[in-house]
C-alpha cells in the first residue's frame, strides 16, 4: 500500500539523476530529473521542478508516475479545463524520455501551490480546526471543487488531509491535490475510505461515484476538526473491522466531542449506506445554513446464536464473509456441509440471504479455470456480502476496479490469473445479480464483462487475458517487454517504439508478441482479426512474419508514421521463410534487394508489396512447375540414353549392321556403275 | 502357320521365275551361282531376320562377280567360257576378295557406328546433366522434388499457399 512520501532523501537513482540534462513535455515544459521536490510528492509518482517555456508567469511542478502506476490519462482533459481554485490545477500532460531508467513516464504538470501540504502524514497531530475555519477552509471549496468535478461526471478518488495544499501563504486557502497520478482510491488509506472499498485492494476499488468522495470529505473534516488521526494506533485491519461492528461514524468518533455543526456533517457523510449518505446537496444546504436532522447509524442483522469458524465467532453475515474469503478450503467446507445455511435460516433468520447462497452453491459448478472450492466460497461470500467487493482467491476488486486490478497485475509483473479467473467465473455478473438496489450502470457493465469473457475463452494472441486488459483500460500503455519501457499508448507510438528497439539491435525476437498483438487488437479495431490468430509459434513461419508485416505495414498505413527503417530493417531480419517463397534464385536475389531497399526507406507496404506480391509468386510458382517439368524430362531421357548404350552389343546389332549395309549397298551402286562403264563400252 | 504357308508360297512363285530364267542364262548362273558362294554362306550363317550379312556382302560379291559376267556377256556366252573364267585364279581372287570387303564392311562398320552413337549419347547426356545444373541452380534443389503431381495440379497445402 503505496504512501505519500514526504521526506527528501537522495537515493542512489536520485543521486544518479543530479547531472541529468533538462526533459521537455512537447515543447512547452522543461522538467528538472536533477531537482526534485519531495515535499510534493504524490502517491503515484515523484515531484520535479519545472520551467514553462511559453508562459513565463506560471510556476509549474512535474509528477512523473512510477514506472508500476497507471495515471487517470482518460480524465486529464477534463481535470485540465477545470477551472476552481480550490483544485490544483493541471496544466499539461503526456509522456517524456526519463533519464532514470531510459525509458519514458507519465509526466502530470501542476501549478505549483504557493504553500505546503496541509498534513504531512496522517500520523502528525496539528491544531484541531475551529468550525468557521473548517467550513470556510474546507468544506466551502470543497464543495464548489466537488460540485465541478461532479458536473464532469469526474470522482476524485484522493481526497484526505495529505492531499490538501495551501493555495497561498497569505490567505490561508486549501485547495485539493493530484488526483490523476493515481487510480481513483489507489492512494487512500482504509481510514478514508468506506467500508466496501477499504475491503478491496487499493488497485481494485474502481471509479467509485461522488457518495465515495463525500465520506472520504467526511472523515477528513473529523480528523481536521480532531487534529489528528483518531484510529492512529490501528493498523487497516483493525480499522475496518472496528468500522464493520460499530459503523464508520461510532468507530471513528468514539467519545470525542465535536463542534456540533461539524458534528452533523460527520455524521451525516460517514453514514456506511450510500443511499442514506449526505449528497452534494445536502452539503449545500448545510452550507446555505439549512441545518438537516441527523442520520441515525444503521445496524447490521446480529445472528441469534454466532458461528464458529476457524476458533472466532461470528455474529454479523459481513465479517463471516470477510473470514471466508480468507480462508477459504476450510469455509468450503463449512459450505458444503450445510452448516451455513442452517445458521443462515435458524440462527439469523434470514431466508432471502440463505436462498441467495443456496443458489451461489448452485451455480457454482459453471465456469472456468480455479478450483471448485475457490468459485464456490467467492460465491457465497458474494451472497453473504452483496455490497462487499468480489473477493476470490486473496483478492478483492469492485466490479469497476477488475480493469484497474488487472492493469495493476501486469504493471508490477504479478500474475493476472486470479483476476482472469474472476471474469471466466462470471463473478462480476453474479455480483451484479444479488444487488438489492438495479442500478442503470449495470447493464452496460454486464455486457462487457460478457464480451470480455469471448476473449478470455480463446487463447491465441490477439486475444486471451492480454486483450482483456486492453479492452478494459483504454490508457493503458502497451506492456510487452520490448516495448514496456516506452510506454507506447497508441498504434503510432507503438511503431516508433519498436523503431527505436530496433535501433538499439534488439532483434532477437518477433516485433509482435502476444502483448503487442493484443494491444494491436484493442487500438486498432480496423485491422484484420485473423491476422492475429497466424501469429502463434505453431504457425509456419512464413505466413507468421507475413502476418506481422501485414498488421505493422496497415498501422503504418492507416497512421502514417514515416521512417520506419530500423523496424523495416528488422523484419526483413525475420522475412527469409518469405523470400524462400519464390524459388526462383535470382528472383529471391532481387526480392530481396527491393525489400532491402524498401525497409531503406521505412516503408512497410512497401516492403509488403515486395514480398508478398500475388502476381510475382503466381508467376514463379508456373515457372516452377514448368521447370520441374523439364527437370524430370531431362531426367528422364538420360536415363533413358544410360540404358540405350549401356547395351553397346544391341546398337551394333541394330543400327551398326544396317549402316554396314547401306553402306555397302551404296558402294555396290556407285561399282556396279562403274564396271558397266568400263567393261561394257 | 499362315506365315509360313505365305513363306512357302513366295519361294515356289521364285522357283518357278527364277529356275526357268537360270536355264535360259546358264552360263551367267553358273558364274553368279560360283562367284556368290560366299554371299549365300552369309545368308546361309545370318540369324539376323533382317539379313544385312548377306545384303552387305552380296552388294561386293556381285560387283566382284560382275566384270566377269560383262566380259561372258560380250564375248562368248558359253558353260566353256564360263569355265575358262573360273579356271583363272584371279577371277576368284577377284570375286571372293569383293565378298571379303562386304565381310570387312560387315564387321569393321557395326562398332564404328556403336562408338559415334555412343559419344553422341555422351554428349547429349552431357547436355541434360548441365540443363539440370542449370536447372537446380535457377530453382533451387526443390526443383528435383516431387510435390508437383501427375495429374498436374498442386498439392493441396501447396494450392493453399499459393491461396
Amino acid at each position: 500500500m503505496p504512501s505519500d512520501a514526504q521526506t527528501g532523501t537522495m537515493g542512489a537513482a536520485t543521486a544518479a539523476m543530479a547531472n541529468a540534462e533538462p526533459v521537455k513535455l512537447a515543447e512547452r515544459y522543461e522538467i528538472q530529473p536533477g531537482a526534485p521536490i519531495p515535499l510534493l510528492n504524490a502517491v503515484g509518482g515523484n515531484a520535479f521542478t519545472a520551467k514553462a517555456l511559453r508562459e513565463k508567469r506560471i510556476e509549474p511542478f512535474a509528477i512523473i508516475c512510477h514506472a508500476a502506476v497507471l495515471p487517470r490519462i482518460d480524465i486529464c482533459s477534463t481535470v485540465g479545463s477545470l477551472d476552481n481554485a480550490a483544485h490544483m490545477r493541471l496544466l499539461d500532460w503526456g509522456l517524456v524520455d526519463w533519464p532514470q531508467d531510459r525509458g519514458r513516464r507519465f509526466c502530470l504538470v501542476f501549478e505549483r501551490p504557493g504553500g505546503k501540504r496541509l498534513m504531512g502524514s496522517l500520523t502528525d497531530t496539528l491544531d484541531p480546526m475551529p468550525e468557521d475555519q473548517l467550513t470556510r477552509q474546507i468544506v466551502h471549496p470543497l464543495v464548489s471543487a466537488l460540485k465541478e468535478l461532479s458536473s464532469r461526471g469526474v470522482v476524485h478518488g484522493a481526497i484526505r488531509p495529505t492531499n490538501l495544499f495551501y493555495r497561498d501563504l497569505a490567505s490561508g486557502g486549501l485547495m485539493l491535490g493530484d488526483c490523476v497520478s493515481t487510480q481513483p482510491g489507489y492512494g487512500q488509506p482504509v481510514l478514508l475510505e468506506t467500508i466496501e472499498r477499504g475491503m478491496a485492494n487499493p488497485a481494485g476499488r474502481g471509479t467509485g461515484t461522488m457518495a465515495d468522495d463525500l465520506y472520504s470529505l467526511g472523515v477528513t473534516l473529523l480528523i481536521l476538526a480532531l487534529g489528528r488521526n483518531p484510529l492512529a494506533g490501528l493498523d487497516d485491519e483493525a480499522v475496518l473491522q472496528a468500522k464493520m461492528e460499530r459503523g464508520s461514524y461510532p468507530a471513528l468518533v468514539q467519545q470525542h466531542r465535536l463542534p456540533l455543526a461539524i458534528n452533523e456533517v460527520v455524521r451525516g457523510l460517514l453514514v456506511d449506506d450510500p443511499k442514506q449518505r449526505w449528497t452534494l446537496n445536502d452539503l449545500d444546504l448545510w452550507v446555505a445554513g439549512r441545518r438537516l436532522s441527523p442520520k441515525q447509524p444503521q445496524i447490521s442483522r446480529r445472528a441469534a446464536r454466532p458461528l464458529e469458524f476457524q476458533g472466532s465467532e461470528y455474529w454479523h453475515c459481513r465479517t463471516l464473509a470477510r473470514a471466508f474469503a480468507r480462508h477459504a478450503p476450510a469455509a468450503a467446507s463449512v459450505i458444503e456441509s450445510g452448516e451455513l445455511d442452517k445458521w443462515l435460516r435458524r440462527s439469523m433468520g434470514d431466508e432471502v440471504r440463505a436462498e441467495a447462497v443456496s443458489h451461489a452453491i448452485q451455480t457454482a459448478s459453471s465456469g472456468k479455470g480455479g478450483s471448485q472450492g475457490d468459485r464456490l466460497v467467492a460465491r457465497v461470500c458474494i451472497a453473504l456480502d452483496p455490497a462487499a467487493p468480489i473477493r476470490y482467491r486473496g483478492r478483492a476488486m469492485m466490479p469497476d476496479g477488475i480493469a484497474t486490478m488487472l492493469a495493476d497485475a501486469f504493471m508490477r509483473g504479478e500474475s493476472p490469473q486470479a483476476v482472469a479467473e474472476v471474469l471466466a467465473n462470471q463473478l462480476p455478473m453474479f455480483w451484479v445479480n444479488v444487488q438489492s438496489d438495479f442500478k442503470p450502470e449495470f447493464v452496460p457493465l454486464v455486457q462487457t464483462f460478457d464480451q470480455l469473457r469471448g476473449f478470455l475463452d480463446r487463447s491465441s494472441h490477439g486475444l486471451g487475458v492480454e486483450r482483456v486488459l486492453y479492452e478494459m483500460n483504454p490508457t493503458m500503455p502497451c506492456m510487452s517487454g520490448l516495448v514496456a519501457k516506452q510506454l507506447p499508448t497508441t498504434p503510432a507510438e507503438l511503431l516508433r517504439a519498436l523503431d527505436w528497439i530496433a535501433a538499439g539491435g534488439e532483434r532477437h525476437k518477433d516485433p509482435i508478441d502476444r502483448q503487442i498483438a493484443a494491444f494491436l487488437g484493442a487500438r486498432h479495431k480496423r485491422g484484420d482479426e485473423l491476422l492475429y490468430t497466424q501469429l502463434g509459434s505453431g504457425v509456419e513461419p512464413m505466413r507468421r512474419v507475413i502476418a506481422m508485416l501485414t498488421i505493422l505495414s496497415d498501422i503504418q498505413a492507416r497512421t502514417g508514421v514515416d521512417g520506419l527503417t530500423h523496424l523495416a530493417s528488422w523484419v526483413v531480419a525475420l522475412l527469409d521463410p518469405a523470400f524462400r517463397r519464390f524459388h526462383n534464385r535470382p528472383q529471391q536475389q532481387e526480392v530481396r534487394k527491393m525489400a532491402d531497399a524498401a525497409a531503406h526507406n521505412g516503408r512497410l507496404t512497401e516492403l509488403l508489396k515486395v514480398v508478398d506480391d500475388p502476381e510475382s509468386l503466381r508467376r514463379d510458382r508456373l515457372e516452377f512447375e514448368a521447370a520441374q517439368i523439364a527437370y524430370r524430362e531431362a531426367d528422364a531421357e538420360m536415363d533413358k540414353i544410360r540404358h540405350t548404350i549401356a547395351d553397346r552389343n544391341s546398337i551394333i546389332e541394330t543400327s551398326g549392321r544396317q549402316v554396314a549395309a547401306i553402306v555397302s549397298s551404296l558402294l555396290s551402286t556407285v561399282l556396279v556403275a562403274g564396271i558397266i562403264l568400263f567393261f561394257a563400252f | 502357320m499362315a506365315r509360313k504357308k505365305k513363306k512357302k508360297g513366295g519361294a515356289l512363285t521364285l522357283i518357278l521365275l527364277i529356275v526357268p530364267a537360270a536355264l535360259i542364262v546358264l552360263p551367267t548362273t553358273i558364274l553368279f551361282g560360283i562367284g556368290m558362294i560366299p554371299t549365300i554362306v552369309a545368308y546361309v550363317v545370318d540369324r539376323d531376320p533382317d539379313k544385312s550379312a548377306p545384303i552387305t556382302v552380296g552388294g561386293l560379291n556381285f560387283c566382284g562377280c560382275m566384270p566377269f559376267a560383262i566380259d561372258l556377256w560380250k564375248h562368248q556366252h558359253t558353260i566353256g567360257a564360263a569355265a575358262k573364267v573360273f579356271a583363272d585364279p584371279l577371277s576368284w581372287l577377284v570375286m571372293y576378295s569383293a565378298a571379303a570387303v562386304g565381310w570387312g564392311i560387315y564387321y569393321g562398320i557395326p562398332p564404328m557406328v556403336a562408338g559415334l552413337e555412343v559419344t553422341r549419347a555422351e554428349k547429349r547426356v552431357e547436355v541434360l546433366k548441365q540443363k539440370k545444373v542449370a536447372l537446380v541452380q535457377e530453382w533451387g534443389p526443390d526443383v528435383a522434388g516431387d510435390y508437383f503431381d501427375e495429374s498436374g495440379g498442386m498439392e493441396p497445402e501447396a494450392e493453399m499457399e499459393s491461396a
